[in-house]
């Protein structure tokens, strides 16, 4: 995995926005209606092929396919690359429950009325059969169209980000294993097939987990955190089986809250479950940190300690509002994360995906590329500020002390240079 | 003014989302489908008092009416001014022909559609066309006597007023009447006085809320920064002949860039006004600190010198996001403030009104809003905890003699 050693790099969490022809197939594919399957395949490693493009002209340095090879969302899109499930009308929506919306019904109320996709009506998967990874043609249909994307041009490294086992298929109904236990490590040893392809083709595998930390605010109350923990223990062990034998260089762990624009004050804390999180076998943990919910959480670094040799991937911007970060801003949060676990072990990156499905879309477009275009500028900044002009690399053991005071300079004198000195270098 | 002399003290920018019987009951008086003036002042009367008890029981220090007799924050002065003819135009987004809609202009073309839910969808065009005159001061006296009695019933700390800047009514009006745009302007400024004065006498701080200052930037694609501030510089000298013989002691001066719920890559920056602002007379300073765009700015303070006896009220919630800010992050925002301009002079505030115009469909949802309350009350009582750990420790060992005059920047640095 590469590591921010001479500037920090840029990432996101990986979903984007997809292009409106790209829509138009999946649209009919989700509907049932007869498309056209090479034109669809033309256009889907086309649409890749640009949005890498426009990543790396954004100052991206670790790329995703966005995600655009879903044609579900983030979580349910393993229905169709997994044997096992079938879906059922739901009788209540599974959604719909949780301490967050106990506690703002109206408001929940009112979101529920202007998201077309919930008055659609939903679903239930129910495992009724053996689970089997059955994608491997999917996968390889997204490894090789971002890897024809790469081709043309110049980035860090490439990601792609998957759901982890917590995650897959969340609210599903168990029929068929003895035990929701026994159900949970059939999905993880059937992911284990879609991980271990990603990182033989090269990439960086990312497992998106929003669940986890999810989950608390679905199950407690009436259960307890130790419940609610147990839970989570246990499917981090499944996960940890799924990723056995996989380098841990060579895998990002993402946790998230949800990325649904509510008042999220039942969030569960991340010191909570930071335990939880760094037990999962991945180099790199990518966890929200630009929004009001968890910005202030940077200070858990602070008592934790970051295992040697992991990389810190917080967000520093958010599909949260569409209020454009400033890039000084940006440089800040860095400037934060970098003072408490090394500016070597932090990458800049975002809260959340800005299109958890191929219907969703957290920001308009233009403001998630100028989004994008403030975490590339930001860390630009950054940069200069924790290495400031070209001298040999300080001693470790005073990295830190030296980014604490850096961070605490005014950023805005140095914020043109940098990013003048910063552009030719790359 | 009520400062943060033995812990933060916390307000807001004004405007909250009205409820909802009580915007039916605007809108059908002022579309006609109603006659019941009468019923309508009780309720009114009623709802302000329920505001400002609600204000209260959440920890909020001072407190204001909500606005809610207003249809506008802006727009409410139409009533109060004599001296025009109006004409009904279609209300068009205000970022129409912006900086920013000329780089957004998909997501603008989108936002301008959501003002269907402010009261009407027609404005007046206000045509100055005689001498300006205030003529509001019954429903000034109303809104202050209703003011009053919740206050008093609610037992707050302190309450203020908000009222319009002449910068921004101008803006908002065509002159037919006075030769030049600084006559007009003067005009204005004194007919305002008015209110402001009667505020003050009052009793109640008066806020003078002034977004036009800093929207100016962006809603004029053609000028540079340069042209801004002359313009600005120029400009605030009305509100000073405004507010001529007011205790800068009852005034706090609030600017932002309008409620604009989209990118905002284009925000004046307030480093470049900053100065221009310093000299409104104004014991407070109430601006947006709390979003995406402006949280970078306290650094400014490291630079700017807060003149002696002033206080800043950065806001530490925003309207800008749904989530809830956590009371940490709050309490950050406020020891960030207080490391650079001193604990005493940082008033912990919100970045703009949560309901700037009478509406159906606020900022925020108002269920959010009082939640956003609670954590910033809850945050400002960690920094308090953290700002005067060492006075409460010294107070034990010592007489408390010479906490009352620590001297500024001694307050525990953020970092």
């Amino acid at each position: 995995m590469k590591r921010s050693t001479e500037r920090i790099l840029t990432t996101h969490v990986g979903s984007l926005i997809r292009p409106p022809e790209l829509l138009e197939f999946i649209r009919a594919r989700q509907a049932g209606r007869p498309y056209d399957k090479p034109a669809y395949s033309r256009c889907l490693k086309d649409s890749v092929a640009a949005i890498v493009r426009e990543q790396a002209r954004a100052g991206i340095d670790v790329v995703s396919d966005g995600e655009f090879g879903k044609t579900i969302s983030w979580s349910q899109y393993v229905l169709e690359r997994m044997s096992g499930f079938e879906r059922r009308p739901a009788q209540i929506d599974p959604y719909a429950k949780g301490a967050d919306r106990t506690r703002f019904p109206e408001f929940y109320a009112e979101m529920d009325m202007a998201d077309p996709a919930r008055q659609a009506g939903s679903f239930q998967p129910v495992c009724v059969a053996p689970i089997r990874y059955t994608g491997q043609a999917e996968l390889q249909t997204d490894i090789d169209n971002l890897r024809a994307a790469l081709a043309t041009v110049k980035v860090a490294e490439a990601f792609l980000p998957v759901a982890a086992p917590t995650s897959v298929v969340p609210d599903r109904r168990n029929e068929f294993y003895r035990t929701d236990e026994e159900c949970v490590e059939a999905i993880a040893a059937a992911m284990r097939t879609e991980y271990k392809m990603i990182v033989d083709a090269g990439f960086v595998v990312q497992l998106d987990d929003a669940r986890a930390a999810v989950t608390f605010d679905r199950m407690v109350p009436p259960k307890t955190f130790r419940d609610y923990y147990r839970w989570v223990n246990l499917n981090v062990e499944a996960m940890n089986h799924a990723l056995e034998g996989i380098p841990e260089d060579r895998v990002r762990y993402h946790v998230c809250w949800g990325s649904w624009p509510g008042p999220h004050v039942t969030d569960v804390p991340l010191k909570d479950i930071v335990d939880l999180v760094l037990k999962v076998r991945a180099g790199a943990y990518v966890i929200e940190g630009a929004n009001p919910r968890h910005e202030h959480e940077w200070k858990v670094w602070e008592t934790v300690k970051l295992p040697k040799g992991k990389v810190l991937i917080p967000g520093v911007i958010s599909h949260a509002t569409n209020v454009v970060e400033h890039p000084e801003l940006v440089a800040e949060r860095i400037a934060r994360f970098a003072s408490v676990v090394g500016r070597e072990n932090v990458i800049a990156g975002t809260d959340c995906g800005f299109a958890q499905g191929p219907f969703h879309r957290r920001v308009h477009p233009s403001i998630m590329w100028a989004k994008l275009e403030a975490l590339a500028e930001g860390a630009r900044i950054a940069t200069k500020q924790l290495w400031g002009a070209k001298r040999p690399a300080p001693k470790p053991a005073r990295r830190i002390a030296r980014a604490q005071r850096r961070a605490a300079k005014p950023a805005r004198r140095v914020a043109k240079p940098a990013a003048k000195r910063a552009r030719r270098g790359r | 003014m009520k400062q943060s002399t033995s812990r933060i003290v916390t307000t807001h920018v004004g405007s909250l989302a009205r409820p909802p019987a009580l915007f039916q009951a605007m809108r059908a008086l002022d579309e006609g489908a109603s006659s019941d003036r009468a019923g309508y002042e009780t309720m009114l009367k009623r709802e302000v008092a329920d505001v400002v008890r609600r204000q209260v029981e959440a920890g909020i220090d001072v407190v204001s009416d909500g606005e809610y007799s207003k249809p506008g924050f802006a727009v409410y002065v139409n009533s109060r001014l004599g001296g025009y003819t109006t004409r009904q135009i279609p209300r068009a987004s205000p970022w129409a022909d912006s900086r920013e809609a000329r780089e957004f202009p998909e997501f603008y073309g989108l936002e301008s559609r959501t003002f269907a839910g402010t009261i009407s969808s027609w404005s007046n065009q206000m045509i100055c066309t005689g001498p300006v005159t205030y003529k509001g001061q019954d429903l000034l006296s109303r809104d202050l006597v209703n003011l009053k009695a919740a206050v008093a019933a609610a037992g707050a700390a302190e309450a203020f007023v908000p009222s319009i800047s002449p910068i921004d009514v101008v803006s908002n009006q065509r002159n037919e009447y006075y030769r030049t745009d600084d006559e007009f302007l003067y005009a204005v400024a004194d007919a305002l006085r008015v209110e402001y004065k009667a505020i003050v006498d009052a009793g109640f701080v008066l806020q003078i809320d002034d977004p036009r200052l800093s929207s100016h930037y962006v809603s004029n694609p053609g000028l540079t920064v340069k042209e801004v501030r002359r313009w600005a510089a120029s400009r605030i000298e009305a509100i000073n002949h405004a507010l001529s013989g007011i205790p800068e002691d009852r005034v706090r001066y609030h600017t932002c860039y309008g409620i604009n719920m989209g990118p905002r890559v284009h925000d004046l920056e307030l480093r470049h006004v900053i100065d221009i602002i310093l000299k409104i007379k104004a014991g407070a300073y109430s601006f947006e600190a709390a979003n995406q765009r402006h949280d970078h700015e306290w650094r400014l303070w490291e630079d700017v010198k807060l003149p002696n006896g002033k206080s800043l009220i950065p806001g530490c919630i925003t309207h800008a996001s749904v989530l809830v800010e956590h009371p940490q992050l709050v309490a950050d925002r406020i020891l960030r403030y207080a490391s650079v301009v001193g604990r005493e002079n940082v008033i912990a505030g919100a970045d703009c009104g949560f309901g700037t115009q009478a509406s159906s469909s606020p900022e925020i949802h108002p269920t959010i809003v009082w939640a956003k309350f609670r954590s910033l009350v809850e945050g400002a009582k960690l920094a308090s905890k953290e700002l005067w750990k060492r006075t409460a420790r010294k107070a034990k060992a010592k007489p408390a003699r010479r906490t009352a005059q620590r001297p500024r920047r001694r307050a525990g640095r953020a970092r």
